[in-house]
């Protein structure tokens, strides 16, 4: 109950077993700055399960401006150890433990360790030991999140090779079916007369019901037309509106408001498609150790190519309506009980795989087909690509001008970013700027030599501001890092793919796929 | 831009003074950016205390914080930062008198970090009065949006009209409830009212609508008389029996008697009266109610899970339980009270937050809904329903505050023109998170930011509505009120031509105080003139009855009165759509000029007057309003990096 009451407001978002995913997770955090522990805090608050800290210097009187889990008297003892306590007094069910090593060589000195994570998150990581660290998470499939700040600018890169959702929550709509009802929501539209006489049962009528009527009674005046164009729903839309008996008939009301919207075509849509074509779905049985979600999603396709109209499970929800209690109840259970039919295929399907793959039945848990099926439609993976990769492109702009924040992500690029021994002169900043043209295509990177002031200027700035944390920079860029290591641990929503350029002047952000 | 600028804290003035309303999430993470972003001035006002499910986000809080005041915690805790900042803590309601306008304008700038609609409208207002820009902000979700309010350049608070929160009509909820919000509703704002709430004289509630046309007035006069009679009970009764005593009457006579009216139920199944002996019965048999009903249920145990849905039995061990625990409270309440020789009439208000409010009106509504065929919910989802909950979480808030103060650092160095609205996006099939958009100037048909605020000083036990409108004779043709005013305060008519039965009442007497608002307006609404608001700030030493303050103020339309009357004519004969403000003849249009010359001595002489559009055009969204960057539904924000 005290659970439940402290992550109520928490809860009613990302749902119990979202909040069960977060408790089950481990986030590492490679080097304690301000915005490293400002994503902590951020996790530490809705009861991530634990996270670790490696971090090698003692807590410096700059700290005090821009951390706020160091305090004055806190300067020269560990920051590693002090950052974690004061996070651990935040939520006493989070685990927290403090590593005091180099966070730039942890990778390679402690590879075991950090990959006993789920996550890890490098801030203000230089260049030559980000690639180290990228390759080793990429290789082990564990996300990482690299955010690195200078000045008032932030630089936010997210590196997951394949991350994959059911909760996506970009198809709100409700599955309803009115283009092809199935058999028992058939007979129960025919088991009402549309033309009754009584008036009130006429003002009953619930309105998928009235929808099914017209659409038929459309389909019998065009019996050639298979598909239906935004002008026929219209037309049906008005058969509605001239049906009605009396202005206080909500049900026809209602019904004619959502013609338009209810009466598309139910299909499976190209992404989850495409998604039912991957390797990893279409010959689950040759990988050695298949996730449950290929699992699902092969059960899931095994079950549109055995079903009459090639359709997806059915959701199973259906909206409030105007209608009495007795007839929406009656409704509610027709499309709860094809759901549970479709479950149950869907149910048959998996154990099969399972038995096949010589895998344990417990494998996939049934609250995890359910969900499944009730989201089949928003089923999604993202498949990223790796800062190694990145750092091999050609860089080019689709754009005539070069864009501002384009540049601001060519600067958070330079190699000696955050190595910050040598003062900045103007050879750095021409040498970084000439290794950076270096990286993009022709057209933009002469654009840039013909107006190279942007670009140094900028790279100028972040090599000069690479030890200068903003307190409410690391605040903000702390917050969309935390947001975005969330998404990636409950499996909601769809998370940033996969750099964010955040601009601390004018309050902008510019999202690129790279 | 600044690229040279190394650090906030060498940009905003050490002098700069602002005001945070509200402690909450948004407020904690504000304070902290504040301090360490190098303002040193900080006063925040909250009324709240802290709560339990406050934790999972409010930072400054922690668990032996529970119940202390939001306010002075979160000053406590954000102080030790930056010992040379003042933070200085207001454990109050922003609406209280002591805030009122000479208090606002000490500040140069207010954020408002609440969460409810009537604070930010009051903040809002007080802002538009004082002329203090004001930094705004909200958060639902992964939603969040950060703007800044300037009166006279752009949109304020109330220029988007605000959804009103649904009501219910009277009998739907007292006797035809047809879905489970409608045993919520009963149950929270009837029922818990009834027993548990202070005994006012009226008992509106925001979610029943007062009763109307379609409501049938022998049903209404029916159930005023239900009312009294539960009432009745509730004072006969103690705390172990009220349980039972209120469950009889509710789920059992209250039905037979609504079974009684044949043409109610002509097309509805009827309800089903539940009997107490029974539930009882079937209650020991599945062990939910024990030798002692008032043991208070397993709730660790899954069968009584926050998401479980209870069965009848349960329900009814639960109604009878926390009606006892209630009771009991209110009893302690009013003894208290007794003892400290305060007034006796005292009572317990639902908070979605605590466990009793709770389990009584999920156990309630469910039996109700038991009776009218009707799905139980689960304490889970009766909690979101009664409490309207929005989803809060501790990264929203974190980016929000981080937003507000780069808005407040523009507005603190003397950049309003860098400030912008932003919204936060969840991704869903675009990667991006952020919009931004430029201000938006006043909306022309707003009733808020687009009348004349002037602070009128008055001694409220002698000065009667007559002598204010003696003040405002000289002033009322040049504000375009003409002969017959009408007087408003809160919505309530105080005087109009055919009703002058207060004029000669003191304003103290017709419920004029300290701090209000007091509305002018012409019996005729004329599209060009809004009504002007005055400010009531009351004082016994007052010499004058009415003192209007700065009366040039009021003066100074006379000036434009002819060429106001010409252009008039002009923009009636073309009527062209474009036209959304008309400048003075004598001085062009300024585009973002505001309408309400701003009082309380920062007043802004030259002050240009924008007229309002005749209402025809109102329907015209103005050119110059639009936002430069309309979030499209492409991937334009993601510049396409090529192989």
């Amino acid at each position: 109950m005290d659970k439940t009451q402290r992550y109520d407001r928490q809860l009613r978002l990302w749902k119990a077993h979202g909040q069960a995913r977060l408790e089950a997770a481990r986030v590492c955090l490679l080097q304690a700055t301000a915005v490293g522990s400002e994503v902590l805090k951020n996790l530490v608050l809705p009861g991530v399960g634990g996270f670790t800290i490696v971090d090698d210097q003692a807590v410096a009187p700059s700290d005090l401006g821009q951390n706020f889990f160091v305090t004055t008297q806190e300067v020269g003892q560990l920051r590693a150890r002090v950052v974690t306590r004061h996070l651990k007094e935040l939520n006493e069910d989070v685990q927290g433990q403090a590593v005091v090593e180099d966070p730039f060589t942890f990778a390679q000195t402690n590879a075991e360790a950090l990959l006993a994570h789920s996550i890890v998150v490098a801030t203000n990581f230089p260049c030559a030991h980000l690639l180290p660290l990228a390759a080793l998470c990429w290789e082990h499939r564990i996300a990482l999140v690299v955010a690195n700040t200078a000045g008032f600018m932030g630089y936010i890169r997210v590196q997951v090779p394949e991350h994959t959702m059911f909760e996506t929550h970009s198809n709100q709509s409700h599955d309803l079916r009115l283009d092809c009802p199935f058999p028992a929501l058939h007979t129960f539209a025919d088991s009402f007369n549309v033309d009754c006489q009584d008036s009130m049962a006429h003002g009953n009528i619930p309105s998928i019901v009235l929808l099914l009527h017209f659409l038929k009674r459309w389909r019998d005046k065009h019996p050639t037309q298979t598909a239906l164009t935004y002008k026929d729903k219209k037309e049906i839309k008005s058969m509605i509106e001239q049906a009605v008996r009396n202005p206080n008939e909500e049900n026809f009301e209602e019904a004619a408001q959502n013609a338009v919207q209810t009466l598309h075509k139910t299909e499976t849509p190209d992404q989850v498609k495409r998604v039912f074509e991957h390797r990893s779905c279409k010959n689950l049985h040759a990988s050695l150790n298949p996730a449950p979600f290929w699992i699902l999603t092969r059960a899931l396709a095994d079950f549109v190519q055995e079903d009459p109209n090639g359709l997806l499970p059915l959701a199973g929800s259906i909206p409030d309506m105007k209608t009495d209690t007795q007839t929406f109840v009656q409704l509610q259970a027709l499309y709860f009980e094809k759901a549970e039919e479709d479950v149950c295929k869907v149910r048959h399907h998996v154990s099969r795989l399972l038995t096949e793959l010589d895998l344990p039945p417990n494998t996939v848990p049934d609250d995890d087909i359910r969900l499944a099926c009730k989201n089949a439609v928003n089923l999604r993976v993202q498949w990223g690509t790796s800062i190694a990769s990145e750092r091999n492109k050609t860089l080019a702009t689709d754009d005539l001008a070069v864009e501002d924040n384009f540049l601001w992500y060519l600067a958070f690029q330079t190699h000696t970013l955050y190595t910050g021994r040598d003062p900045v002169t103007s050879e750095t900043v021409e040498h970084e700027v000439e290794q950076l043209l270096g990286k993009l295509d022709n057209s933009t990177s002469q654009q840039l030599r013909a107006h190279p002031e942007p670009l140094s200027s900028r790279v100028h700035y972040t090599l000069n501001h690479g030890d200068t944390e903003l307190h409410n920079l690391a605040a903000w860029v702390g917050g969309v890092v935390a947001q975005e290591v969330v998404k990636l641990i409950t499996h909601q929503y769809v998370p940033l793919a996969n750099t964010l350029v955040v601009n601390g002047v004018d309050s902008t952000t510019q999202s690129f796929s790279l | 831009m600044p690229l040279t600028l190394a650090t906030t804290a060498e940009l905003v003035p050490d002098t700069t003074r602002v005001l945070v309303v509200g402690a909450g999430g948004i407020g904690c993470e504000l304070l902290k950016n504040l301090v360490l972003s190098g303002f040193l001035r900080i006063d925040v006002v909250d009324l709240d205390t802290i709560d339990l499910s406050n934790l999972n986000r409010q930072f400054l809080f922690q668990k032996q914080h529970i119940s202390q005041p939001k306010a002075t915690v979160a000053a406590q805790a954000v102080q030790r930062f930056n010992p040379q900042a003042s933070v200085v803590a207001h454990h109050a309601n922003i609406k209280d008198p002591q805030y009122d306008a000479a208090w606002f304008a000490q500040f140069d700038l207010v954020l408002n970090a609440l969460d409810n609609l009537d604070a930010r409208r009051h903040v809002n207002r007080m802002c538009l009065l004082t002329n203090r820009p004001l930094v705004e902000s909200g958060t639902a979700g992964y939603l969040g949006q950060v703007t800044v309010i300037r009166q006279g350049f752009t949109e304020c608070f109330d220029c988007q009209p605000k959804p009103t929160p649904k009501t219910f009509p009277i009998c739907t909820i007292r006797s035809t409830p047809s879905a489970p919000i409608h045993c919520i509703v009963w149950a929270k704002d009837y029922l818990f009212t009834q027993m548990f709430a202070a005994k006012a004289e009226d008992d509106d509630d925001d979610a029943i609508a007062a009763p109307s046309a379609s409501d049938d007035p022998a049903e209404i006069q029916l159930l005023h008389l239900e009312a009294s009679a539960l009432k009745q009970l509730q004072t006969l009764a103690s705390p172990e029996t009220l349980g039972p005593t209120v469950f009889t009457k509710v789920f059992t006579e209250d039905i037979a008697r609504l079974l009684t009216m044949d043409e109610m139920w002509a097309n509805k199944p009827k309800p089903e009266p539940l009997d107490l002996a029974t539930l009882y019965r079937q209650a020991l048999d599945q062990d939910y109610v024990d030798h002692a009903v008032l043991e208070p249920p397993a709730f660790h145990t899954p069968a009584w899970s926050d998401q479980q849905v209870w069965s009848v039995a349960q329900n009814l061990h639960a109604f009878l339980y926390s009606t006892s625990i209630l009771a009991r409270r209110c009893h302690a309440l009013t003894q208290a009270n007794t003892e400290a020789d305060l007034a006796p009439t005292v009572g317990l208000t639902f908070d979605k937050d605590d466990d009793d409010c709770l389990t009584f009106v999920t156990a309630a509504a469910n039996l109700r809904a038991q009776v009218f065929h009707i799905d139980a919910k689960s304490r889970f989802d009766v909690k979101a329903m009664a409490g309207n909950i929005i989803p809060a979480i501790a990264t929203t808030n974190a980016i929000v505050a981080g937003l507000m103060v780069i808005q407040a650092t523009h507005l603190a160095t003397g950049h309003p023109d860098r400030c912008q609205t932003t919204y936060l996006a969840k991704g869903t099939n675009r990667p991006r998170l952020f919009y931004n958009e430029q201000l938006a100037t006043p909306s022309t048909q707003c009733v808020v930011c687009q009348r004349r605020y002037v602070t009128m000083h008055t001694n409220l036990e002698c000065a009667t509505l007559r002598d204010l409108l003696t003040a405002l004779k000289p002033y009322r043709h040049a504000l375009g009120l003409g002969d017959d005013l009408v007087i408003e305060e809160g919505g309530r008519l105080l005087y109009d031509p055919d009703f002058d039965d207060n004029l000669d009442r003191p304003l103290a007497n017709v419920g004029i105080c300290q701090h209000t608002f007091v509305t002018v307006a012409a019996e005729e609404p004329d599209p060009w003139h809004w009504p002007l608001s005055l400010y009531i700030i009351g004082s016994t030493d007052q010499p004058m009855p009415v003192a209007i303050k700065e009366p040039e103020q009021l003066a100074m339309p006379l000036h434009v009165k002819q060429p106001l009357e010409s252009q008039k004519r002009k923009a009636e004969d073309q009527l062209s759509p474009d036209t959304t403000k008309i400048a003075r003849a004598d001085q062009p249009l300024v585009p973002t000029n505001g309408i309400s010359s701003a009082m309380a001595g920062t007043a802004d002489d030259s002050g240009p007057h924008t007229l309002t559009k005749p209402l025809e055009n109102l329907m015209t969204q103005p050119a110059d309003s639009h936002p430069v960057e309309i979030p499209s539904d492409n991937d334009d924000d993601t510049v396409t990096i090529l192989d």
